[in-house]
């Protein structure tokens, strides 16, 4: 704000001592009286600083406005990172519990089994939704989408990559 | 008479293995999916312990444990939180302010749940049983 106003106002300074060194040369500047001359003499000085305190000003404004971009650009890699590790963590929590409990043999009947298998395929499957999120931006905003072998088996799990489509949204969670 | 639990996680997948595990355990659990179910619930029959996402729609697990916090019947209540963004989470805040036992990260093991479940419970089992 101070930079910009600085920026403003010093075009319009540099003007006016301009034309107060131009009348003060044309007159006979030794009769002025000293208040004036002590004013001549402050606007002589801005037009011979004004110069080098513009180009101060501006390069202060460029770089705050480059520190300024650099940390919101920190901030959105922040945020975007933090969303992709929260999306990425939840699906596989979901895996990582099924597969225990089917190591441990807490499963005790093939229908509990094949919940937890179809739990595993879907996380499975909105991992790969993620990640091809993700990588949408690397790979000119298209992304892979999956398609089921077989819709309601316990080996939906494995999918098959097809065509490219648009992006969407982050699931929740 | 078993301790009761309550689970609450937006995640279904998230809410079926933990309560499949410790149900299997021999605990008495009851799930809600986000914190304002949480709450009502709660308020309809307190648990001997609440296990809680960080992150959820409607009132997030924050916001649940500070509810908990100002209600007397529930100020001690033991919380265990679980959550995908542990690392930007302050440990040391939920824990002096909030008397969070443990934050586990995303992804989990049941298994250590379990063990950290029967840990927090075990001082109220031990007296019950004397």
């Amino acid at each position: 704000m101070i930079h910009q106003a600085r920026l403003r106002i010093l075009p319009l300074v540099v003007v006016l001592a301009a034309a107060a060194a131009q009348a003060a040369y044309a007159a006979d500047f030794a009769a002025f009286p000293w208040p004036l001359r002590l004013a001549l003499g402050l606007f002589a000085l801005s037009v011979a600083t004004a110069p080098a305190y513009w180009f101060g000003a501006r390069a202060e404004a460029d770089l705050a406005q480059r520190l300024a971009a650099g940390i919101d650009t920190a901030l959105r890699r922040h945020e975007h990172g933090s969303l992709a590790g929260h999306e990425m963590k939840t699906p596989l929590t979901g895996i990582k519990a099924y597969l225990e409990l089917l190591a441990d043999g807490d499963a005790d009947d093939d229908a509990t089994r094949a919940e937890f298998l179809a739990g595993i395929g879907s996380q499975v499957e909105r991992l790969e939704r993620t990640i091809d999120e993700l990588l949408a931006p690397m790979n000119g905003g298209g992304r892979r989408v999956v398609q089921q072998t077989a819709p309601g088996a316990a080996s939906d799990a494995f999918v098959q990559p097809v065509t490219l489509g648009k992006s969407s949204s982050f699931e929740g969670g | 008479m078993s301790a009761s639990i309550l689970i609450c996680d937006d995640e279904i997948h998230i809410v079926r293995a933990v309560q499949f595990k410790l149900t299997r355990s021999g605990y008495d659990v009851r799930c809600a999916a986000d914190g304002q179910q949480a709450w009502r619930e709660i308020e309809r029959c307190p648990p001997d312990l609440l296990i809680t996402d960080y992150q959820m729609p409607n009132m997030n697990g924050l916001a649940l444990i500070e509810r908990v916090r100002e209600r007397a019947e529930t100020r001690e209540l033991p919380v265990i939180v679980l959550s995908a963004k542990g690392f930007e989470l302050s440990l040391r805040e939920l824990a002096d302010r909030w008397g969070v036992l443990q934050v586990m990260d995303k992804p989990f093991s049941p298994r250590q749940l379990l063990r950290l479940v029967e840990m927090a419970l075990m001082p109220r089992a031990v007296l019950a049983e004397n």
